[in-house]
Protein backbone atom coordinates (compact mmCIF):
# COMPACT_ATOMS: atom_id res chain seq x y z
CA UNK A 1 0.00 0.00 0.00
CA UNK A 2 2.58 2.32 1.29
CA UNK A 3 4.59 1.59 -2.17
CA UNK A 4 1.26 1.95 -4.49
CA UNK A 5 0.72 5.55 -2.73
CA UNK A 6 4.43 6.60 -3.39
CA UNK A 7 4.12 5.40 -6.89
CA UNK A 8 0.93 7.37 -7.39
CA UNK A 9 2.01 10.64 -6.00
CA UNK A 10 4.97 10.36 -8.40
CA UNK A 11 1.97 11.02 -11.40
CA UNK A 12 1.05 14.06 -9.08
CA UNK A 13 1.17 17.54 -10.96
CA UNK A 14 4.62 19.01 -10.24
CA UNK A 15 5.40 22.65 -9.45
CA UNK A 16 8.54 23.76 -12.32
CA UNK A 17 11.45 21.62 -11.14
CA UNK A 18 9.98 18.80 -11.04
CA UNK A 19 8.95 19.75 -14.77
CA UNK A 20 12.62 19.90 -15.34
CA UNK A 21 13.52 17.43 -13.41
CA UNK A 22 11.27 14.92 -15.02
CA UNK A 23 12.61 16.07 -18.72
CA UNK A 24 16.46 14.93 -17.59
CA UNK A 25 17.50 11.22 -18.90
CA UNK A 26 19.44 9.85 -16.25
CA UNK A 27 22.22 6.86 -17.11
CA UNK A 28 23.99 6.34 -14.11
CA UNK A 29 24.14 8.94 -10.78
CA UNK A 30 21.17 10.78 -10.15
CA UNK A 31 21.99 13.73 -8.39
CA UNK A 32 25.45 14.13 -10.64
CA UNK A 33 23.74 14.82 -13.07
CA UNK A 34 20.88 16.77 -12.27
CA UNK A 35 23.59 19.44 -11.10
CA UNK A 36 24.69 19.78 -15.01
CA UNK A 37 21.47 19.32 -16.17
CA UNK A 38 20.83 22.30 -18.22
CA UNK A 39 18.12 25.19 -16.95
CA UNK A 40 17.13 28.33 -18.03
CA UNK A 41 15.26 31.40 -16.53
CA UNK A 42 11.99 29.59 -15.64
CA UNK A 43 14.28 26.62 -13.55
CA UNK A 44 17.40 28.75 -12.80
CA UNK A 45 17.12 27.77 -8.99
CA UNK A 46 15.96 23.66 -9.14
CA UNK A 47 19.96 22.74 -9.82
CA UNK A 48 19.60 23.12 -5.21
CA UNK A 49 16.82 20.57 -5.56
CA UNK A 50 18.27 17.78 -6.78
CA UNK A 51 18.99 16.06 -3.55
CA UNK A 52 15.83 16.31 -2.49
CA UNK A 53 14.93 15.54 -6.02
CA UNK A 54 17.00 12.34 -6.32
CA UNK A 55 15.85 11.30 -3.08
CA UNK A 56 12.23 11.46 -4.30
CA UNK A 57 13.14 9.43 -7.76
CA UNK A 58 14.71 6.46 -5.61
CA UNK A 59 11.87 6.41 -3.05
CA UNK A 60 9.15 5.78 -5.91
CA UNK A 61 11.20 3.62 -7.29
CA UNK A 62 9.46 0.14 -7.30
CA UNK A 63 12.99 -1.51 -6.27
CA UNK A 64 13.49 0.92 -3.47
CA UNK A 65 12.43 -1.94 -0.99
CA UNK A 66 15.83 -3.66 -2.30
CA UNK A 67 17.95 -1.11 -1.14
CA UNK A 68 18.07 -2.55 2.42
CA UNK A 69 19.18 -5.72 0.69
CA UNK A 70 22.39 -3.99 -0.48
CA UNK A 71 20.89 -3.22 -3.83
CA UNK A 72 22.65 0.07 -5.36
CA UNK A 73 21.40 3.37 -6.70
CA UNK A 74 23.04 2.34 -10.10
CA UNK A 75 20.65 -1.02 -9.64
CA UNK A 76 17.67 0.69 -8.87
CA UNK A 77 18.11 2.91 -11.51
CA UNK A 78 18.57 0.09 -13.96
CA UNK A 79 15.70 -2.45 -12.77
CA UNK A 80 13.48 0.60 -13.33
CA UNK A 81 13.74 -0.50 -17.03
CA UNK A 82 13.98 -4.05 -16.49
CA UNK A 83 11.59 -4.97 -13.88
CA UNK A 84 10.67 -8.59 -14.62
CA UNK A 85 14.30 -9.36 -15.96
CA UNK A 86 15.78 -8.06 -12.42
CA UNK A 87 13.04 -9.53 -10.07
CA UNK A 88 14.09 -13.18 -12.05
CA UNK A 89 17.96 -12.01 -11.90
CA UNK A 90 17.77 -11.87 -8.08
CA UNK A 91 16.15 -15.02 -7.73
CA UNK A 92 18.96 -16.77 -9.38
CA UNK A 93 21.43 -14.87 -6.97
CA UNK A 94 19.71 -16.67 -4.17
CA UNK A 95 20.27 -20.25 -6.01
CA UNK A 96 23.74 -19.45 -7.16
CA UNK A 97 24.38 -19.54 -3.38
CA UNK A 98 22.54 -23.15 -3.61
CA UNK A 99 24.53 -24.01 -6.11
CA UNK A 100 28.04 -23.47 -5.16
CA UNK A 101 27.13 -24.38 -1.43
CA UNK A 102 27.26 -27.97 -3.18
CA UNK A 103 30.72 -27.34 -3.95
CA UNK A 104 32.06 -25.74 -0.24
CA UNK A 105 29.06 -26.26 2.20
CA UNK A 106 29.59 -23.27 3.49
CA UNK A 107 29.47 -19.54 1.80
CA UNK A 108 32.31 -16.98 2.58
CA UNK A 109 33.79 -13.90 1.63
CA UNK A 110 36.73 -13.15 -0.39
CA UNK A 111 37.41 -17.24 -0.98
CA UNK A 112 36.48 -19.82 -3.51
CA UNK A 113 33.08 -19.75 -2.72
CA UNK A 114 32.69 -16.22 -3.04
CA UNK A 115 34.31 -16.62 -6.87
CA UNK A 116 31.83 -19.36 -7.19
CA UNK A 117 29.08 -17.55 -6.86
CA UNK A 118 30.09 -14.55 -8.92
CA UNK A 119 30.83 -16.90 -11.87
CA UNK A 120 28.24 -19.04 -11.53
CA UNK A 121 25.43 -15.70 -11.09
CA UNK A 122 27.17 -14.23 -14.64
CA UNK A 123 27.02 -17.56 -16.50
CA UNK A 124 23.16 -17.76 -15.36
CA UNK A 125 22.42 -14.01 -16.00
CA UNK A 126 24.02 -14.43 -19.81
CA UNK A 127 22.07 -17.60 -20.77
CA UNK A 128 18.88 -16.14 -19.61
CA UNK A 129 19.23 -12.30 -20.12
CA UNK A 130 21.73 -11.85 -22.65
CA UNK A 131 25.28 -11.21 -22.52
CA UNK A 132 24.22 -7.66 -22.48
CA UNK A 133 21.98 -7.22 -19.32
CA UNK A 134 24.15 -9.39 -17.71
CA UNK A 135 27.02 -6.96 -17.55
CA UNK A 136 25.05 -4.11 -16.79
CA UNK A 137 23.81 -5.85 -14.01
CA UNK A 138 26.81 -6.92 -12.69
CA UNK A 139 28.68 -3.96 -13.45
CA UNK A 140 25.39 -2.13 -11.06
CA UNK A 141 25.36 -4.23 -8.88
CA UNK A 142 29.29 -3.91 -8.03
CA UNK A 143 29.10 0.03 -7.93
CA UNK A 144 28.92 0.07 -4.17
CA UNK A 145 30.84 3.10 -2.51
CA UNK A 146 31.09 0.55 0.59
CA UNK A 147 32.57 -2.29 -0.72
CA UNK A 148 36.49 -2.21 -0.53
CA UNK A 149 37.80 -1.69 -3.81
CA UNK A 150 40.15 -4.66 -4.30
CA UNK A 151 37.03 -6.87 -2.75
CA UNK A 152 35.60 -4.88 -5.68
CA UNK A 153 38.12 -5.64 -8.14
CA UNK A 154 38.02 -9.41 -7.31
CA UNK A 155 34.11 -9.28 -8.07
CA UNK A 156 34.48 -7.95 -11.10
CA UNK A 157 37.39 -9.79 -12.32
CA UNK A 158 35.49 -12.98 -11.55
CA UNK A 159 32.31 -11.90 -12.83
CA UNK A 160 34.24 -11.64 -16.20
CA UNK A 161 35.56 -14.29 -16.18
CA UNK A 162 31.77 -15.94 -16.29
CA UNK A 163 31.07 -14.01 -19.42
CA UNK A 164 33.66 -14.79 -21.11
CA UNK A 165 33.39 -18.35 -20.68
CA UNK A 166 30.00 -17.89 -21.90
CA UNK A 167 31.00 -15.52 -24.98
CA UNK A 168 33.18 -18.54 -26.05
CA UNK A 169 31.13 -21.55 -25.42
CA UNK A 170 28.83 -22.60 -28.16
CA UNK A 171 25.78 -21.06 -28.70
CA UNK A 172 23.92 -23.84 -28.08
CA UNK A 173 25.26 -25.16 -24.81
CA UNK A 174 22.47 -25.80 -22.63
CA UNK A 175 24.29 -24.44 -19.17
CA UNK A 176 23.18 -27.00 -16.55
CA UNK A 177 24.07 -26.49 -13.46
CA UNK A 178 26.22 -28.81 -13.77
CA UNK A 179 28.02 -27.55 -16.78
CA UNK A 180 28.88 -24.43 -14.78
CA UNK A 181 29.82 -26.87 -11.50
CA UNK A 182 32.23 -28.13 -14.21
CA UNK A 183 33.49 -25.37 -15.54
CA UNK A 184 34.48 -23.61 -12.51
CA UNK A 185 36.42 -26.68 -11.28
CA UNK A 186 38.27 -26.49 -14.27
CA UNK A 187 39.17 -23.15 -14.03
CA UNK A 188 39.68 -23.01 -10.20
CA UNK A 189 42.19 -26.00 -10.76
CA UNK A 190 44.04 -23.27 -13.52
CA UNK A 191 44.25 -20.47 -10.91
CA UNK A 192 42.22 -18.42 -13.26
CA UNK A 193 40.13 -16.72 -10.66
CA UNK A 194 41.02 -13.97 -8.55
CA UNK A 195 40.79 -14.96 -4.68
CA UNK A 196 42.00 -13.45 -2.30
CA UNK A 197 42.02 -15.26 1.04
CA UNK A 198 42.17 -18.68 -0.45
CA UNK A 199 40.77 -21.53 1.62
CA UNK A 200 40.37 -25.50 0.96
CA UNK A 201 39.79 -27.07 -1.99
CA UNK A 202 36.29 -28.13 -2.99
CA UNK A 203 34.53 -31.34 -1.35
CA UNK A 204 35.30 -34.37 -2.98
CA UNK A 205 37.55 -32.86 -5.93
CA UNK A 206 41.38 -33.17 -5.82
CA UNK A 207 43.31 -30.78 -7.43
CA UNK B 1 -3.56 3.53 -17.68
CA UNK B 2 -1.47 0.58 -18.75
CA UNK B 3 1.49 1.71 -16.95
CA UNK B 4 0.25 2.34 -13.51
CA UNK B 5 -1.28 -1.36 -13.52
CA UNK B 6 2.10 -2.86 -14.90
CA UNK B 7 3.68 -0.96 -12.39
CA UNK B 8 0.93 -2.28 -9.61
CA UNK B 9 1.38 -5.37 -10.51
CA UNK B 10 5.16 -5.60 -10.49
CA UNK B 11 5.26 -4.22 -7.44
CA UNK B 12 2.93 -6.59 -6.10
CA UNK B 13 4.82 -9.18 -7.40
CA UNK B 14 8.16 -7.78 -5.81
CA UNK B 15 6.26 -7.23 -2.74
CA UNK B 16 5.32 -10.98 -3.02
CA UNK B 17 8.62 -12.43 -3.95
CA UNK B 18 10.12 -10.62 -1.24
CA UNK B 19 7.79 -11.12 1.64
CA UNK B 20 7.73 -15.41 0.22
CA UNK B 21 11.79 -15.19 0.26
CA UNK B 22 12.76 -13.82 3.35
CA UNK B 23 12.19 -16.96 5.38
CA UNK B 24 13.51 -18.90 2.60
CA UNK B 25 16.93 -16.93 1.95
CA UNK B 26 16.85 -15.89 5.43
CA UNK B 27 17.52 -19.48 6.91
CA UNK B 28 17.77 -20.98 10.23
CA UNK B 29 18.81 -18.37 12.68
CA UNK B 30 19.38 -18.72 16.61
CA UNK B 31 17.43 -16.56 19.21
CA UNK B 32 19.34 -14.62 22.01
CA UNK B 33 18.81 -16.83 24.76
CA UNK B 34 20.25 -19.62 22.80
CA UNK B 35 23.10 -17.63 21.47
CA UNK B 36 23.74 -17.10 25.45
CA UNK B 37 23.41 -20.40 26.46
CA UNK B 38 25.38 -22.00 24.08
CA UNK B 39 28.45 -19.74 23.71
CA UNK B 40 27.96 -17.62 26.66
CA UNK B 41 28.18 -13.73 27.09
CA UNK B 42 31.40 -12.74 27.48
CA UNK B 43 31.67 -8.89 27.00
CA UNK B 44 32.44 -7.66 23.74
CA UNK B 45 36.05 -6.22 22.98
CA UNK B 46 36.52 -4.85 19.72
CA UNK B 47 40.34 -5.69 19.52
CA UNK B 48 39.68 -9.49 20.68
CA UNK B 49 37.35 -10.09 18.43
CA UNK B 50 38.98 -8.61 15.52
CA UNK B 51 42.06 -10.66 16.00
CA UNK B 52 40.13 -13.67 17.39
CA UNK B 53 39.17 -17.12 16.50
CA UNK B 54 35.89 -18.12 16.20
CA UNK B 55 35.65 -19.83 19.31
CA UNK B 56 36.23 -15.91 20.84
CA UNK B 57 34.21 -14.10 18.76
CA UNK B 58 31.26 -16.86 19.77
CA UNK B 59 31.55 -16.35 23.21
CA UNK B 60 30.84 -12.28 22.48
CA UNK B 61 28.44 -13.02 20.26
CA UNK B 62 25.73 -12.33 22.79
CA UNK B 63 26.90 -9.29 23.97
CA UNK B 64 26.53 -8.18 20.50
CA UNK B 65 23.14 -9.13 19.72
CA UNK B 66 21.67 -7.01 22.76
CA UNK B 67 24.41 -4.33 22.70
CA UNK B 68 21.54 -1.69 21.15
CA UNK B 69 24.43 0.91 20.51
CA UNK B 70 25.49 -1.15 17.43
CA UNK B 71 22.14 -0.33 15.85
CA UNK B 72 22.31 2.46 13.98
CA UNK B 73 26.12 2.02 13.19
CA UNK B 74 27.77 2.49 9.96
CA UNK B 75 28.98 -0.44 7.70
CA UNK B 76 32.55 1.28 7.73
CA UNK B 77 32.43 1.58 11.77
CA UNK B 78 31.53 -2.09 11.97
CA UNK B 79 34.41 -3.50 9.67
CA UNK B 80 37.11 -0.86 11.46
CA UNK B 81 35.94 -2.30 14.57
CA UNK B 82 35.18 -5.58 14.22
CA UNK B 83 37.62 -6.93 10.99
CA UNK B 84 37.31 -7.68 7.36
CA UNK B 85 34.11 -10.39 7.47
CA UNK B 86 34.84 -13.89 6.58
CA UNK B 87 31.11 -15.20 6.15
CA UNK B 88 28.38 -14.41 4.20
CA UNK B 89 24.91 -13.89 4.29
CA UNK B 90 22.69 -13.42 1.05
CA UNK B 91 24.76 -10.12 -0.34
CA UNK B 92 28.10 -9.39 -0.41
CA UNK B 93 27.50 -6.27 1.71
CA UNK B 94 26.74 -7.67 4.81
CA UNK B 95 29.34 -7.88 7.39
CA UNK B 96 29.23 -11.87 8.51
CA UNK B 97 31.38 -13.13 11.16
CA UNK B 98 31.91 -16.77 11.18
CA UNK B 99 31.58 -17.66 14.98
CA UNK B 100 31.33 -21.56 14.80
CA UNK B 101 33.22 -23.02 11.75
CA UNK B 102 32.17 -26.52 10.39
CA UNK B 103 35.13 -28.86 8.70
CA UNK B 104 32.58 -30.86 6.77
CA UNK B 105 28.93 -30.82 6.02
CA UNK B 106 28.22 -32.49 8.92
CA UNK B 107 29.03 -29.42 10.97
CA UNK B 108 27.51 -27.15 11.72
CA UNK B 109 28.83 -23.30 10.92
CA UNK B 110 27.45 -20.37 12.45
CA UNK B 111 27.84 -16.37 12.19
CA UNK B 112 27.18 -13.66 13.56
CA UNK B 113 25.55 -11.29 10.84
CA UNK B 114 24.94 -7.39 10.73
CA UNK B 115 21.82 -6.40 8.40
CA UNK B 116 21.83 -3.16 6.65
CA UNK B 117 19.52 -0.42 6.05
CA UNK B 118 19.34 1.36 3.07
CA UNK B 119 22.41 4.15 4.33
CA UNK B 120 24.67 0.55 5.03
CA UNK B 121 23.80 1.01 8.91
CA UNK B 122 23.14 -1.59 11.41
CA UNK B 123 19.80 -2.35 11.43
CA UNK B 124 19.65 -5.95 12.92
CA UNK B 125 21.82 -8.18 13.84
CA UNK B 126 20.99 -11.89 13.79
CA UNK B 127 23.54 -15.56 14.18
CA UNK B 128 22.76 -17.73 11.58
CA UNK B 129 23.69 -20.84 10.30
CA UNK B 130 25.69 -20.82 7.40
CA UNK B 131 26.07 -24.42 6.89
CA UNK B 132 24.40 -27.08 6.45
CA UNK B 133 20.32 -27.29 5.95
Amino acid sequence: MIIFLKISSAFASSPPCEEWFSSIKFKKNCNSECLVAPINMSNFLCHNECEELCEQLNNTGAFYLLKKYGITEEEIHFCESNKLACVKAYQQSWEVENICKELFFKSQTNDESDACRHFTWSILLARDHGIDFAEKLLNAHENNPKEPAIERAMDLSNNRLGLIAFQRADKNKKWSNEEIIQLFNSNLKENKFVILKPTKKPKGDSL
Amino acid sequence: MKKIILIISVSALLLGITLYAQPFFGGKTMRQSEVKKKWGSEKLNYEKFKAGSPELRSKMSYSIMIDKSLIGKSIDFIRENLGSPDGYYFMDIYPAYIIQEGTSSKEETWQIVFKLNEKYEVREIIVHKNCCN
